[in-house]
């Protein structure tokens, strides 16, 4: 019901439930609607390996038969790249770039793409840590561009930025939420144009905007260190606001009960509802580190600092079972099935399959290169990128 | 048909041919115009997204009308005509490849246009990189420059001589910026018995006269005009004494590490906590200028250039990194005074101890400007 209702608003064209058209997914809940493989070891899963240009950390985004990357690449990042690629064989279909016209300086580790693009079916949307944001129709052909970044100077972080965009009934959020200023975006995904803009908290915030079912249509979740606020995507309203505090980095999720297991003093689980914002339950003992919880049926999943995957109670936060995964994990798991992916630092993908009883790595590869971004899943195919290489692995 | 009516007929299809012509090439030089004209705020969107189309539909021979408006408009232009030119190149370029070449070497164009038609050419014909670099160590780009003095690094990597090396290597030093190219370079330079000085080589600002500490405590000292900021701060008063929160506080003059160009004010003044100071510098340009005043600091700061505000900066301890703030600026001819309120929060961190800056000056294609200055 909540799939179906949210991917119907955000999609024009494409086949609704293949896509995967943002950031963990079209819902944003990292969970795929069908299942993907199981075992990634056989040199038939890897299906091809495109070569990348620059930097990279933002995750691929799948559009029917099309999967997009951003990069960052010159002298000081400032090539900001959108690069189209085919799903059935990784070819180039097309690739373009522009220059920063904002600050394009981060720490090492990050790099200026790393926020994830979006997609409504109709138009791919690219946003930086530069504040700028660009749009292409399917084909390549430039729509609108716009600069944030050079408009509003002081919305950046010298440590870089990495919120990814979120886009919902002509609505494309951008977040620039920084120590100086710090803004949210409702910007037209016709022209580029600014519907609303929102005054945030004024500290550096890496964390990306979800999505929820809201009583009178979805709602934008915003996190950051202050909280968590619902935002009418429309007209930029608030809906509601709970201000316990929360992560900045690890993004909070929707489940599928239309709750949210929030990264907040560990783990707090919130329920919505039209006259208050209740907290179900909060546990210190799962505290996600980078990578973001995912929640899949009754389960919640958070994986920490020590690479330990934990599954717990989204009833009450009862952990339920542990296992260790191999290497430290910037890239937020992905789900489909009964199946968890998880790609480490170092590019060793793990395929975690659970039951209540508990979860065993099925299969893992050694993609070789490092990878900090999030996989995506369609149709069944993993893709996974590094800043050199985008993979597909299928059955 | 009678000859004269016939004549007359004649000239008017000509006319009308022309006039067609005339049209076609205003529409498309309006259209081009229209992208060069958006500005930030998108309310120009709507009719630049128009003007994409009908340039699209103009296929090839748009493409050096588009490179030629790039650098004529702002920042936000140049992307929507870079786009709109990556568009059409997208589909074959071979019909203006010769017009493509010769907007390359014409030096007056923009740089970046230049840059963007050069990686055009070398991905539709890989085999013409080698010659558009062949004269491009001193060229405006620093893109391309840098392309070239990586063929010159390259170029000596076997020579034995060590004079021919060390010669060929300092005239790719000369022209490189990009930092990681410097410090090769330079390294190799030194090691063969040659010189370079990284405070003229990048253009940093040596020599200081700095004042405080000051209250900042709460980092509620940002705004607060302290002392100088007072005063006129297109002439400081050097030998004014203030009242700061340690006493008395007069200039004091400081000077830049000669090998990063970086003030360390926890170290040559002391560690504060919850304190800022004024510094300054004045530098001596041999004529009008547009340059960029390159600002890397972990800490607060405000920055005024011959008394104006010239940007400022409310963010603690996100890092230090190279070029991290790059302020626009027209120097005058003669002298130009810089002010720098340099602040320092309380946070207690091992990683939040750093209180220091580093300034250098660039010309717009990130050469080092000039002399270093003096205070």
């Amino acid at each position: 019901m909540r799939i179906a209702l949210l991917t119907s608003l955000v999609l024009m064209q494409s086949s609704a439930f293949a896509d995967w058209l943002q950031f963990r997914g079209t819902d944003t809940t990292a969970v795929a609607d069908s299942p993907a493989l199981r075992n990634v070891e056989n040199d038939e899963a890897l299906k091809w390996t495109a070569d990348l240009k620059g930097r990279g950390l933002s995750a691929p985004i799948v559009i029917g038969d099309r999967v997009v990357v951003t990069t960052c690449s010159g002298l000081s990042q400032e090539r900001l790249g959108v690069a189209c690629y085919s799903t059935v064989d990784g070819s180039q279909l097309w690739n373009r770039e522009m220059w920063a016209t904002g600050r394009t300086v981060g720490h090492d580790k990050t790099c200026n793409a790393a926020p994830t693009s979006a997609s409504d079916g109709e138009a791919i949307y690219s946003f930086y840590s530069s504040g700028d944001v660009s749009a292409y129709d399917l084909d390549g052909h430039l729509l609108w561009y716009r600069g944030l970044g050079s408009e509003f100077p002081n919305a950046s972080n010298s440590l870089g930025m990495s919120s990814s965009l979120v886009v919902v009934d002509g609505t494309l959020v951008c977040m620039l939420e920084s120590d100086a200023d710090s803004i949210t975006f409702g910007l037209a995904t016709e022209t580029g144009k600014t519907k609303w803009q929102l005054e945030r908290p004024r500290l550096a915030n890496w964390t990306s905007p979800s999505l929820l079912n809201g009583q009178d249509g979805p709602l934008v979740i915003l996190q950051s260190g202050k909280g968590v606020t619902a935002v009418n995507p429309d007209d930029g309203s608030i809906a509601w606001t709970w201000a316990n505090g929360a992560s900045t980095i690890p993004t909070l999720t929707v489940t599928g009960a239309d709750t949210l297991a929030v990264p907040s003093n560990g783990l707090t689980v919130l329920k919505p509802s039209a006259d208050e914002v209740e907290s179900l339950w909060n546990s210190g003992k799962l505290s996600p580190a980078t990578a973001s919880p995912v929640a899949v049926g009754d389960l919640v999943f958070t994986l920490n600092r020590a690479g330990v995957v934990t599954a717990a109670s989204l009833a009450d936060g009862e952990k339920i079972w542990q296992l260790r995964l191999k290497g430290s994990f910037s890239a937020t798991p992905v789900a489909a099935g009964n199946r968890l992916y998880a790609v480490n630092e170092d590019g060793l993908l793990q395929v975690v399959e659970w039951t209540l009883d508990g979860g065993e790595v099925v299969s893992s590869r050694d993609l070789g290169d490092t990878v900090l971004g999030t996989p995506a899943i369609s149709n069944g195919a993993l893709y996974i990128r590094s800043d050199k290489h985008l993979w597909k692995l299928a059955e | 048909m009678n000859c004269r009516i016939a004549t007359a007929l004649l000239c008017v299809g000509c006319l009308m041919g022309t006039a067609e012509l005339s049209a076609d090439s205003n529409d498309l030089a309006g259209q081009i115009q229209v992208l060069t004209g958006v500005e930030p705020g998108a309310e120009s969107h709507a009719a630049a997204k128009a003007a994409v189309k009908q340039i699209e539909q103009a296929g090839p021979q748009a493409l050096v009308p588009l490179a030629k408006a790039i650098g004529q408009g702002n920042a936000l232009a140049d992307n929507w005509l870079r786009g709109t030119f990556e568009s059409i190149a997208a589909d074959g370029i071979d019909d203006v490849q010769s017009d493509l070449v010769a907007f390359f070497h014409d030096r007056s164009n923009a740089p970046r246009a230049r840059r963007l038609v050069y990686e055009t050419l070398v991905d539709a014909t890989p085999e013409m990189k080698e010659q558009l670099l062949s004269s491009a160590i001193d060229d405006p780009s620093e893109e391309m420059r840098a392309d070239a003095v990586n063929v010159l690094v390259d170029s000596v990597e076997n020579e034995s001589d060590e004079e021919v090396k060390r010669k060929v290597l300092e005239r790719a030093l000369a022209n490189a910026t990009v930092k990681s190219q410097v410090d090769a370079i330079s390294k190799q330079v030194e090691s063969l018995g040659g010189d370079f000085d990284p405070m003229s080589h990048y253009g940093f600002l040596k020599e200081w006269n700095v004042v405080g500490p000051f209250d900042n405590k709460d980092e509620k000292g940002f705004d607060v005009p302290y002392g100088p900021e007072k005063d006129d701060l297109s002439a400081p008063d050097l030998s004014v004494t203030f009242e700061g929160t340690e006493g008395e506080s007069t200039w004091t003059a400081l000077n830049a590490d000669d090998k990063t160009g970086v003030i360390d004010l926890a170290e040559q003044i002391a560690p504060h906590k919850g304190a800022l100071v004024y510094a300054t510098t004045t530098f001596e340009s041999d004529r009008e200028r547009p340059v960029e005043i390159r600002l890397s600091t972990a800490n607060a700061w405000k920055m005024w250039l011959n008394g104006q505000p010239m940007f400022e900066r409310e963010e603690y301890h996100r890092g230090m990194q190279w070029d991290q703030y790059r302020v626009p600026a027209t120097l005058a001819k003669g002298p130009n005074v810089i002010v720098l309120k340099v602040l320092q929060n309380e946070q207690d961190q091992s990683w939040a101890q750093r209180w220091s800056y580093s300034v250098r000056i660039t010309d717009p294609t990130g050469r080092g400007v000039g002399k270093v200055a003096k205070r």
